[in-house]
């Protein structure tokens, strides 16, 4: 009988040691924690968006979180694949998204989907695509070279700190895109793509090389708007297209919006005064 | 959805002055009001009776000024809060909703305007481009070509990202540096904060969006409200549709009765006539049916004070006094003794039926039902004192007393008294004699010639 109570209180202690070990968390978790906790404000700031109406504003949020979160989530699979886990890298990733360029094309302006892809090159000792792929985010003036370096501990977290990481971000994938479907972008994947004055230029330049072509400007005005949509030169592009294509629903869209967030924007005022000044005659 | 924009719109463009009405704030520019009503004038003989064609429930700014603080008690808010939320959506100058054709004029007009700038050789489009946006060039790099991608990896970026690959490397061998990174990471305060774009806008601008988002909420709800409130109102006012009312409305003017003027005809008109059919909803124009009750009052104290004016007037009687005076020798001098009660009304009533079309034209047609005129004539009371010389010998005279009196459209003359004499140098005889005897003289029928056998037109006034 005493062997058996001393037996018991023995596993006790064992149980009670390795409990507490299981809660305490290491620092360098907390990293990641603080990341994804700021993700999470993106998706919040999105629903007030949202609640305020401001759909492409919201879309920005969203978009800007789910690429962040699932290129995190998907760099995690990628690694947990070659630590041994699952069958295949299908077989982890399942329904969720799993091809960077789809990742990224949610927002651009986002740089971590090119962070975790080099990361994951990086793990495969593939360094030259992965410095390629850093000096792709690096580029991305909202990338932090100094801060997210840290996010460079990824690759030495242990298979099962990566599933308590995975479950958290799938929570938080979960959560955003309940709210947030967009239509699959098939505007191509670049590095530059982060910055709506350079998307801007490209519009221009294809006006250039043929004055007519409005539905591929207005292709690159809207992708330049997706990545930023506070500046007002993004609404005029899209409005004036629209003007040229005969879109008169889709030119008082891009018209009202801009004004909404920019208002003091003289070409966007401009607009305003003539598409008034017309629809009052 | 789209009405509530549209209304935004003009919101946002016009703010007229506080106090100028009770919904200063509120724009009802769009809302297509109805005149409410309209003034008209019935014609008859050389009468004008003054009516008025309205809408039974008028859509006028006046009654959309009352939805409009019904709406804003049973949301709670106030002009100033309007005024408020105004302002704050002031900056988004919403533009209206027209057509393509508009697109085309205002595609047109911008390319007129930005011609009117100096932009070199570019293209219409390009420079449309370069007019509007404020930063459409990429003037510090110079063009988006594949040279400029690979000019943006800079050395430093280069370095860096070198840095990370090793870091990588070092962090997986060394966990001294692993706790370097992290304590370095979590000593900066609010990291959160740190994914928040910072290139985007100052936290007072986007206070200012948000308030301005909020605004346009609170106004969306408050103008859907109004919205279903006009349409609900209107909706009941074109179903009521317009009538055409006379309302005891009245006209008078001075007649002559048996000779005798400034006798005073009143006419007062009923008369309701309610649209039936309505080619267009809420429009004025279409077919109205009604009834009419026309009355004729009559003030008549000159014709019984001058009573003996008017008896020269009557018939055969007055034939023959007019004969006696008019014959030499004879001298006739009438009084009025006594002007007795004059009652004389006509009502006429019937239905009737209106046509408005849409140059305002009416066609009216009146169809009698009933035409009463009821008389009551007494108490009148002539004296004709007369003398006649029939000889340088005889002479003859007296005083006849005539009574005037009427229950139809017939003057009676009846109950004559009369005080003979005649004088000679032998005779001296005078004797009293009464009959009851009664001649009917007729009627001035003058009193009817505005409405019997007259045109009756209705039409608007000033038209």
């Amino acid at each position: 009988m005493r062997k058996m109570i001393s037996a018991i209180l023995i596993c006790l202690i064992i149980v009670t040691a390795l409990s507490g070990c299981k809660g305490k968390q290491a620092d360098y978790l907390k990293i990641i924690d603080a990341y994804i906790d700021g993700f999470s404000s993106l998706y919040d700031q999105g629903n007030e968006y949202t609640e305020l109406g401001l759909q492409l504003q919201a879309d920005y949020s969203y978009g800007w979180a789910a690429a962040s979160i699932s290129s995190m989530r998907y760099c995690i699979d990628c690694l947990l694949y070659l630590e041994g886990e699952g069958d295949s890298l299908e077989d982890l990733v399942g329904e969720r998204p799993g091809n960077w360029d789809e990742i990224a094309a949610q927002n651009y302006a986002s740089p971590y989907p090119y962070f975790f892809e080099g990361l994951v090159y990086n793990s495969q000792g593939k360094n030259e695509d992965a410095k390629k792929c850093y000096e792709k985010a690096l580029v991305n003036p909202k990338f932090s070279a100094e801060n997210d370096k840290s996010l460079l501990i990824l690759d030495i977290l242990s298979a099962s700190e990566l599933k308590s990481v995975k479950t958290k971000l799938t929570m938080l994938e979960d959560k955003i895109y309940e709210v947030y479907n967009p239509d699959k972008s098939t505007y191509p994947r670049s590095h530059m793509n982060y910055s709506d004055k350079y998307l801007r230029t490209l519009a221009k330049e294809t006006l250039t090389a043929n004055e007519y072509d409005y539905r591929e400007a207005l292709r690159h005005y809207e992708a330049a708007l997706a990545v930023n949509p506070f500046e007002g030169d993004n609404f005029v592009g899209c409005a004036l297209m629209n003007i040229y294509l005969g879109e008169v629903d889709q030119t008082f869209f891009y018209v009202n919006e801009g004004l909404f967030v920019d208002p003091e924007h003289e070409g966007l005022n401009k607009i305003a005064e003539l598409l008034n000044q017309e629809g009052g005659q | 959805m789209k009405k509530l924009w549209v209304i935004l719109l003009i919101l946002t463009m016009v703010l007229q002055p506080q106090n100028a009405y009770a919904a200063s704030y509120v724009d009802l520019s769009r809302v297509k009001f109805s005149s409410g009503s309209e003034p008209l004038v019935f014609t008859f003989g050389d009468l004008n009776i003054d009516g008025v064609l309205m809408q039974i429930y008028p859509f006028t700014e006046d009654e959309i000024n009352q939805l409009v603080q019904e709406t804003l008690k049973s949301k709670n808010l106030t002009q100033l809060e309007i005024k408020e939320a105004n302002e704050k959506v002031l900056k988004a100058k919403r533009a209206s909703e027209f057509t393509k054709e508009d697109l085309e004029r205002v595609k047109q007009n911008m390319l007129t305007t930005i011609s009117a700038v100096p932009v070199g050789n570019v293209s219409t489009v390009l420079s449309a481009v370069t007019g509007y946006m404020g930063s459409s060039s990429w003037d510090d790099i110079g063009t988006a070509s594949a040279t400029l991608l690979e000019n943006t990896t800079k050395d430093w970026v280069k370095d860096t990202a070198g840095g990370f690959v090793n870091k990588a490397g070092e962090l997986g061998k060394n966990l001294n540096t692993v706790n370097a990174v992290t304590s370095q990471l979590l000593a900066i305060e609010k990291f959160c904060e740190m994914m928040v774009d910072e290139h985007a806008r100052t936290k007072q601008k986007w206070k200012d969006i948000a308030d301005g988002a909020n605004a346009k909420r609170m106004l969306n709800e408050f103008y859907f409200a109004l919205q279903n409130k006009i349409d609900s109102y209107k909706s009941k006012s074109d179903r009521f549709g317009w009538q055409i009312q006379f309302n005891d409305e009245r006209v008078g003017s001075n007649f002559t009765f048996f000779g005798v003027d400034t006798n005073y005809q009143t006419w007062s008109l009923d008369m309701i006539l309610s649209q039936e059919e309505k080619p267009e909803i809420g429009a004025a124009t279409g077919t109205y049916l009604g009834v009419y009750s026309i009355r004729s009052r009559h003030e008549m104290s000159n014709f019984q004070s001058r009573a003996h004016e008017a008896i020269l007037n009557m018939g055969e009687v007055g034939a023959a006094i007019k004969k006696m005076k008019e014959t030499p020798g004879n001298t006739v001098n009438l009084s009025t003794v006594s002007t007795g009660s004059v009652y004389i009304e006509r009502v006429i009533n019937g239905y009737c039926q209106a046509t408005i079309k849409e140059d305002g034209e009416i066609t009216l047609t009146m169809e009698e039902e009933s035409d009463q005129t009821v008389v009551n004539i007494s108490g009148i009371e002539v004296e004709m004192d007369y003398s006649v010389i029939d000889s340088k010998i005889f002479n003859s005279g007296g005083k006849i007393r005539f009574q005037i009196s009427a229950d139809k459209e017939e003057i009676v003359i009846g109950g004559i008294t009369a005080d003979i004499f005649v004088k000679s140098p032998d005779v001296n005889f005078s004797h009293e004699i009464s009959g009851s005897g009664t001649v009917n003289v007729g009627w001035d029928k003058g009193i009817w010639k505005h409405w019997d056998g007259t045109k009756k037109t209705l039409s608007h006034r000033g038209r």
